[in-house]
This record gives C-alpha cells, structure tokens and sequence, in this order.
C-alpha cells in the first residue's frame, strides 16, 4: 500500500541539512540543495563527496542527518517513485552475464511495462545511445564506453522526470562524449531535471551553467557560474579589453567606482579587477557609448567553471 | 517558477510499486538466465558429477552383489547428497544469491526500479533455489542412468520408489539449504567461513548428537524424511537398517514434523533475509 502524494509545488529533487558519516569519515556534512528543471552539475574533486550525495538523492543510502525529498516524497520508503527517476551509477558494475538487449528488456520490464512497450522502449533507448549494432553481444565483452552508453541507455529508457548520471563520460571517445554531451543539454532543454556529476570541469562546461559545488562533503556553492563568481568577494573578477585606445580606456575604468584595478597585460589588453561583476557589465554598455570609448573585444577571464571552482576550494 | 500554490495529489497508479509477486517472477527468471551462465555453474556442475564415479566405482568393483543398489542409493542420498553436495551447490548460489550482487554493486539496477525489497530477494533467492535444485536434480538423474544401463534387473517398485523419494528429499534440502545461505549471504559481508562452519561445522556435528540436540540441524529432518519414505523395514537390507539406526535418534519424529520444520527454516530465512535488505545499504 503507497499512501503518499505528489506536491506539485515541491522542489523535484530537495535535501534538507543532509550528512551522512561512516564511521569517523564525514562523506557529506549537512548539505542543503533544491533542485528543478533543467542540467545541474554536481562538482568536487575525487572523494569530495559527489557519489555519496548522488546515493543520498537517490535513496540508495539512508542519510545520517536530515532528509531527502523526490517531489516531496522519500525515494527509498515511497519506491513507485523510481518511475520517475533514472540513475546511471558511476560503478562499472553491470550483468555482464546478459546481452545488452537483455538487460534493457529487463530493465525496462521492471518499471512495470508490457510487452510490446519493452521491445519498444528497448530499441528506442538502444538507438539513442547507438549501440545497435552490439545489442545482442554480451556486456561483459562491451568496451569501457560501451558499458557507459548501456548504464545511460537503462537510465532514459522510461523516460524519466528526474536522472541522475554519476560520471557519465568516464571512459567515452571523444564522439560519443559529443553526443552524450548534447543528449544531456536536450535533456534539461525538455524541462527534465537532470543532475551530472563529474570531477572533469570542462566537460560539465560543456552541458550546464548551473553547478552545485561540494567540497570535503561541504556544499560549497550554487547556482549559475557566473553569479558564484560574482558572490566571490575576495578575488575580483579579471576583465580583459582589446581597444585602439587602450591608455584612455585605462584612464577611464580606472576612475569608475566598481573598478579595484587596472592594468595593461603584455599583449596591450586592458585588464580591469571589478569586485562586483555583474553591476560592472551592466553599467559597461553606458560608458563605452557617453565616452565614446572604442573596444574591440572584452573578455572574462576568470568566470569560467575552473577559476570558479580553484577559488573555492583554493585550487 | 510559479508562486501558486497547486495542491499535492495522490500518488497515481503509475507511481504506486510494481506487485511483488510480478516483479519477483521477472528478477527470478532473469537471474536464473544469468546464474546458468556464470563460470561457476562448470565448477559445480563438475562436481555434481562426484556420485557417478562412485556409481561406476560400484558397477566395476562389486560383482558379486555384496552392496545391494537400494543401500547404495541409501548411502548416497544419506551421506554424499544431503551432506555434501547438496551444501556446496547450495553455498555456490545461496551465498551469492544477494550477497554477491550487492557487493559487486549490480543490486543498484533493482533498487532503481519501482520494486519493493522483498520482491527483489525473493526474486533472486528463487533463482538459486531453482538452479541449485536443477544442478542436483540433473546429478541424480545421471546417477540413477547410471546404475540401471546394463542392469536393469534391479529396477522394482522398491528401488523407484527409494529414488523418487530420495530425489525429492535431496532437491527440498537444496531449497531449504539455499534459502538459510542466501540469508547469511545478504546479511554478513564475509559470509564464506561462518557460512562452510555451519554446512559441514554445525550440521555434521550437531547432526549425529544425541538425544533431540540433532533435531535443531537441517540435516536431521532432511534424513528423518528419507527414512520415513524409504520402503518397508522388512524389504531394506540388514546393514542400511543400521545405519539408518546409526543416523537417527531413538524415536524419530513424523515427517510432518520434518517438514513443517523445513518449511519454518525456509519461512525464518526469507524474513530474515527481506528485513536486513530492507536496511541494506549501497556503499559501492
């Protein structure tokens, strides 16, 4: 008997000061993170504690301290929830006994469908991940990216609202991480809410702009890359300008308020510090025009994922 | 994000649990499939083989008749299946049935699924009881071709009667001895050394003890059943008399005892073994 409900209203995936120990090791210490639509990156360098949250959310693991939510539910008591969730684990463990077709069907049987639906689903889930061709070979003889592209493949096989995908590139030629890449950005496009761990920073710069952070078990920061920086007090943001006047342009920025510094690089750029990056960009517009500044190009150079995540965990 | 206020709705049939008896058919004939073709099933099902060396042993040495094929089959079913092979196969697959899947980290597939835990022990657990039960079924049956090719003279309603009950006895043992493996295999993280201390420790010892301190091993009930079925006293050799006195306590208990006994084993493992699932936790 399942008496729960579903909030409409509640975050899809919510936990609420979660930790979890094991034994004297705190793998994720009273973390608290909402997520909805769209792609998140789960970020933190090995063993910082990612796989631990991942099992958290997912109700593979019981948390310590503080609690979990799938729309409101808890994944591990109310398990019809499954139906709406897909998990592609980081372990490389899989039936390597059963044909990749096999596993699918059973998957796929599993959450509940008929027949006609698994032989459906199975050829849909096998064309997305396109590993037609070895379906009925056995996993155990699978390549390192092969096993990956069958873990995603029984993950999106029921179409789930909610997926998480625990390392998903480990291991991908650099095709299939293309394509995986932007099967993950559809993903989030479709307004599924989808959460991607990696320790490799480019590759979720590639998927989201949209991180979570943890660090030593610590959730360190969320939200959009750009606003994390911004929230960054202690290490302004590095502009740099191309213009054909760069000693005015200097001249200029450095009067301005938001500026902490400038200063010419050695390839004539002007490069400006601003503590507060987003006030900064939008007042720019303004001054170039009053002034008639002329400017090339401008750049960020440390509001990408990997000076966001150096300056947070002092990288 | 939409400040409205929508209000929580039940939980629709597509998010309610898949049955367990549904989804335990599927995880059992799926597992089955893929307990036959692990490497394993050669190196048991060698060994399985055991009992026919003995039965050509037998066919090429006793010629004159000395060991009648009826206390032959006593012997076998009594000592070499219900306390040998019967634990080992039942180690092979009860062991692993949950304990091994869990370990190795394929249990994350089902616990993914809609699916109660109960449902997915029960599945795994009646995949190693059927495989278990084929393994020492085809063994049997190898045995029997065996005794009877070229000798069909001793083929009577006596000695079908003692291999059908002795098959059926040995296969229930197998049933009884995967679910208490499959059990200590969910529960203990090394299960291997506790699990061989109770097989051939406990149930060997325990088994020949006097007086009722035998009725609280497996094998007691296992061997109670044999001899309750076996053909009237009167027809059975004087030697398999002895050892069937031997093996047995004083007044042996009825079977229905036995098997209610056997029945209550399996019952306790399965319990047992849904609750500390229930709890189990994925550290892989």
């Amino acid at each position: 008997m399942s008496g729960f409900a579903i909030d409409q209203n509640a975050p899809m995936i919510h936990a609420e000061r979660v930790s979890k120990w094991f034994g004297e090791v705190i793998a994720v210490n009273d973390c608290t993170l909402s997520l909805g639509p769209g792609v998140t990156g789960l970020l933190g360098l090995n063993g910082a504690g990612k796989t631990t949250l991942f099992k958290l959310m997912s109700g593979l693991i019981v948390p310590s301290q503080g609690e979990v939510r799938v729309r409101g539910n808890r994944l591990r008591r109310d398990v019809g929830l499954f139906r709406r969730v897909g998990f592609c684990p980081e372990s490389d463990a899989l039936f390597d006994w059963l044909t990749g077709r096999e596993f699918l069907s059973l998957m796929i049987r599993l959450m509940g469908h008929d027949a006609a639906e698994v032989t459906r689903r199975t050829e849909s889930a096998l064309d997305l991940v396109h590993l037609n061709d070895a379906a009925d070979k056995r996993i155990g003889a699978y390549s390192k990216g092969m096993r990956q592209k069958i873990k995603m493949a029984q993950a999106l096989a029921h179409d789930p609202e909610i997926i998480f995908l625990d390392e998903p590139l480990n291991g991908m030629d650099p095709v299939s991480r293309r394509e995986i890449v932007s099967l993950v950005k559809r993903l989030g496009g479709e307004g599924r809410c989808v959460v991607v761990s990696s320790h490799i920073l480019p590759e979720i710069e590639t998927m989201t702009r949209s991180i979570a952070l943890i660090h030593h078990g610590k959730l360190m920061a969320e939200g959009d890359i750009t606003e994390i920086r911004d929230a960054i007090e202690d290490r302004p943001t590095i502009v740099a300008f191309t213009s054909p006047e760069p000693r005015r342009l200097a001249s200029f920025l450095a009067a301005q308020e938001l500026v902490v510094g400038v200063e010419m690089d050695e390839f004539g750029r002007v490069v400006v510090r601003t503590d507060h990056a987003v006030s900064f960009y939008r007042e720019l517009p303004g001054w170039l025009l009053t002034e008639t500044l002329p400017v090339d190009e401008f750049r960020t150079l440390d509001d990408n994922l990997q000076a966001v995540f150096d300056y947070l965990v002092g990288g | 994000m939409s400040t409205e206020h929508a209000p929580a709705v039940p939980a629709s049939e597509q998010d309610r649990p898949l049955t367990i008896w549904f989804s335990a058919f599927w995880i059992a004939y799926f597992s089955f499939k893929e307990m036959l073709r692990r490497k394993r099933i050669l190196s048991v099902g060698l060994l399985m083989l055991l009992p026919v060396v003995l039965i050509i042993a037998w066919r090429m040495l006793d010629k004159d008749g000395i060991i009648s094929p009826e206390l032959l089959l006593a012997n076998l079913s009594g000592m070499v299946y219900i306390h040998f092979m019967v634990a080992i196969v039942s180690l092979a697959f009860g062991l692993s049935a949950i304990g091994e899947s869990a370990d190795e980290g394929t249990i994350i597939y089902y616990w993914t699924r809609p699916l109660r835990r109960e449902a997915i022990y029960i599945g795994r657990l009646v995949a190693a009881q059927t495989v278990s039960a084929v393994l020492v079924s085809g063994s049997l049956v190898v045995c029997f071709v065996g005794m009877i090719v070229g000798n069909f003279g001793i083929l009577s309603w006596e000695f079908l009667k003692l291999y059908v009950s002795a098959c059926v006895v040995i296969v229930c043992g197998a049933y009884v001895y995967t679910a208490i493996f499959a059990c200590l295999g969910t529960w203990l993280k090394k299960p291997l050394l506790p699990a061989i201390l109770f097989a051939f420790g406990w149930e060997s010892i325990g088994g020949n003890a006097p007086l009722r301190l035998q009725e609280l091993t497996v094998v007691f009930h296992l061997r109670n059943l044999l001899h309750n079925s076996a053909p009237d006293s009167q027809s059975m050799p004087n030697l398999l008399q002895e050892i069937k006195s031997m093996l047995l306590s004083e007044v042996p208990p009825p079977s229905w005892q036995s098997l209610l006994v056997l029945a209550l084993v399996i019952v306790v493992s399965i319990v047992l073994g849904c609750a500390i699932l229930r709890r189990k936790e994925l550290f892989r």
